[in-house]
């Protein structure tokens, strides 16, 4: 029964009219073409929605420190006080070390753990949140028509911040210091990449773990879990090479094989490069491009995931 | 038939709508079901709506009634594009802006700036083009030094408010309301009636729902009635209303409290309402001055249970109470199990206008309502002289010496 009104005797304001209409919007499951398609369409995406993206990004560094005491501080408390615990345990309790060759200074495994920490706990921060960023935003997902694949893209670069802010203090501290070298001007223009490659990686597992989390809230624990494993499968405290960690060499091929190890290694060698006592086996080039592979192929399959998705997540919500 | 400004287009266009929910009996049966693809069903299907045809031509305003669960909301979140259908197609035309619920998405811990600010550029708009509406609507919330309190501070009332303004507030083509009016002073709903007229009159379109049946009179020529997720009537809108109004009716009194819940079968009812002049003359348009009668038939099926009293207002088209009579304020006892109680007004007052009769079922201390009913039909008076105003009120005239 289409309900039709008459034609109405109104001045139609001219604006009005102008509005284009949009195609029709139907029952069907987005096919795979159509995922790949809006796949291509994140620049153009991020570029029309970049205020938006910007106030959220603020707003969520705000909501994390608004009425604290440390406010901003605490983005570099906490991977400080891990560093200070586990360098503690590490290097006085068990006397692990890192440098076999000369000439490396005093310290040298507090470093590497620092580093180390440093780019994890930005990363396991991410994965965190953005697990439950749909969730978090019922609110706006089920009110609001807007982007929401934009959510775990914004948890991303929030927690990006954090890994910058990380760093600048790593170079200021070395900068500063008599004993440690600061990162090199060359190395330290790999931060970048690494930056963007880590955001897409994040974002990407973001993507597939909010979707999956809106359905199953078991995700959310068990990302826990894997984090807190990952943490320690991952070289974040150890170092991977048999001079220092005897019987390493038959879990090498599982360590070469964690993207997170390769992440976690340019990171060192952009931070850490211009230390003659650094010298655990590593080629940087090739685990920038373990990292590149990675990250893209996570982004796109976390893309595809979330846009399949994307339609029933304001019903399960 | 039209010109080319305002073609016939429809700017909200819906075929053959329906939405399934997937109740999961636990979070186990949904796992079941995604691992046997689909072979092991662990859901109950649940269509809250289905084959809904609707074409809203540019400039009209249609509004939606049924009882709760019948599918309003459903649909509204549908065309919105807060939701995606489950069969069927629609299409939209303009910017659409909605607003579903109370204080759309607002984040609780910021203030009602910042919420504004974000709420625009979640509509798709830039940080300039939010700014630059804001003023407005800060104004028109009227939330004062509220404005940068956190949302979590606000009444039901202001987040109403700021709600309404905001979604008003960046020019859309096409406003989706879903129950605006459920919370609010009188002065802030006239406030918004009278933004939507406005708004509709300069061209724009409305779809919305609502319970007051009221306000769908005033506010859309057409309607939609919706009842089990399916379209039961539609068409103009008093029509509509008043035959969902006397499907309610038929609920009641067959004691399936479907529509109205808080109604039973033994209590106080309205049976019928009828107006008439001076000498029994079926009322349709009156002028101001001439005798009227209101007749009001009504049922207690158990007067030893309960007392009942009837009042009587006259609501103008603005939404202005313009006058009101109760038996309680008057003394009158109705006894009895059924009667007709006569409401006489003898040169009748008000002047040109157009007027919502209302019926009120009172208990004996004029407290609690039974019932609310309406006369079936607007009230048309006509002055029949040029004076101005609501009344025409008693007066003479005296020169001085």
């Amino acid at each position: 029964m289409p309900l039709r009104a008459p034609s109405l005797p109104v001045d139609v304001d001219p604006r009005v009219v102008s509005g284009p209409t949009t195609s029709w919007v139907s029952a069907e499951v987005p096919s795979l073409l159509a995922s790949v398609r809006r796949l291509a369409a994140w620049p153009g995406l991020i570029r029309r929605r970049w205020d938006l993206v910007a106030v959220s990004v603020r707003r969520d560094l705000q909501a994390r420190f608004r009425g604290t005491l440390l406010g901003f501080a605490w983005v570099l408390a906490h991977p400080l006080l891990l560093f200070a615990v586990y360098a503690f345990i590490f290097t006085h309790l068990l006397g692990v070390r890192l440098a076999v060759g000369e000439g490396a200074p005093p310290g040298a495994m507090g470093v590497y753990m620092f580093t180390g920490t440093l780019c994890w706990s930005a990363f396991a921060d991410a994965v965190q949140r953005s697990t439950s960023c749909v969730v978090d935003n019922r609110n706006l997902v089920r009110q609001v028509q807007f982007p929401s694949e934009l959510l775990p893209l914004q948890v991303g670069l929030s927690s990006l911040v954090t890994l910058v802010a990380g760093v600048a203090a790593f170079v200021v501290f070395t900068a500063l210091s008599p004993v440690w070298r600061a990162p090199g001007l060359a190395l330290l223009l790999w931060a970048p990449v690494l930056l963007f490659l880590q955001l897409l990686l994040t974002t990407g597992l973001g993507l597939a773990l909010s979707a999956i989390h809106v359905l199953w809230r078991d995700t959310l624990p068990l990302v826990g879990i894997a984090l807190t494993v990952g943490m320690f499968a991952t070289p974040i405290f150890w170092v991977p090479i048999p001079e220092v960690l005897p019987g390493i060499e038959r879990w090498l091929p599982l360590v070469e094989a964690n993207p997170l190890h390769h992440l976690v290694y340019a990171w060192r060698e952009v931070l850490m490069g211009g230390e003659p006592g650094f010298v655990f086996a590593g080629d940087f080039a090739h685990s920038l491009q373990r990292v590149a592979l990675w990250a893209v192929g996570i982004f796109a399959a976390g893309s595809i995931v979330f846009f399949r998705q994307q339609r029933q997540l304001a019903d399960e919500v | 038939m039209s010109s080319s400004a305002t073609r016939t287009v429809p700017v909200l266009e819906a075929r053959e709508l329906g939405k399934l929910y997937r109740l999961f009996r636990s979070p186990f049966a949904r796992v079941r079901e995604a691992l046997t693809l689909g072979a092991v069903r662990g859901h109950d299907p649940h269509w809250a709506l289905r084959d809904v045809d609707l074409e809203v031509p540019r400039g009209a305003a249609v509004g939606i009634c049924g009882a709760n669960g019948a599918g309003k909301s459903t649909l509204l979140k549908i065309l919105s594009g807060t939701t995606s259908p489950s069969e069927g197609r629609y299409r939209t035309s303009g910017r659409v802006a909605s607003l579903l619920e109370l204080g759309t998405g607002f984040h609780q811990d910021f203030t009602g700036r910042e919420n504004v600010l974000l709420h625009g550029m979640l509509a798709g708009h830039s940080r300039r083009e939010v700014v630059a509406a804001t003023g407005e609507i800060f104004e028109f919330a009227e939330l004062g030094e509220a404005i940068d309190a956190p949302v979590r501070t606000y009444s039901t009332g202001m987040g109403m408010r700021l709600g309404f303004a905001a979604a008003m507030g960046f020019d859309p083509e096409v406003l989706i309301l879903d129950e605006v009016f459920a919370v609010g002073d009188m002065y802030f709903q006239k406030k918004c009636v009278d933004r939507l007229l406005r708004f509709k009159e300069s061209g724009r379109t409305i779809l919305f729902c609502s319970h007051s049946l009221y306000d769908l009179r005033q506010l859309c020529e057409r309607a939609l009635w919706l009842e089990s997720g399916r379209v039961r009537c539609a068409g103009d809108s008093t029509l509509v209303t008043n035959r969902y109004a006397a499907w309610q009716q038929e609920q009641i009194g067959a004691g399936t409290s479907g529509a109205a819940g808080e109604q039973r079968e033994d209590w106080p009812r309205i049976e019928a309402i009828e107006l008439f002049t001076a000498g029994g003359v079926r009322a349709e348009g009156i002028r101001t001055g001439e005798d009227l009668e209101l007749h009001v038939s009504w049922k207690n099926p158990d007067p030893e249970e309960h007392s009942i009293q009837l009042g009587v207002t006259f609501v103008r088209q603005d939404r202005t109470l313009c006058a009101a009579a109760g038996t309680h304020l008057d003394g009158l006892a109705l006894e009895g199990g059924e009667g007709t109680t006569i409401l006489h007004l003898p040169s009748f007052s008000l002047l040109s206008g157009r007027f919502e009769v209302r019926v009120y079922l009172f208990d004996g201390d004029g407290l609690f309502r039974y019932q609310e009913s309406a006369l079936d039909r607007e009230l048309v008076i006509e002055a029949g002289t040029v004076e101005v105003g609501l009344v025409r009120i008693e007066h003479r005239w005296e020169v001085a010496a």
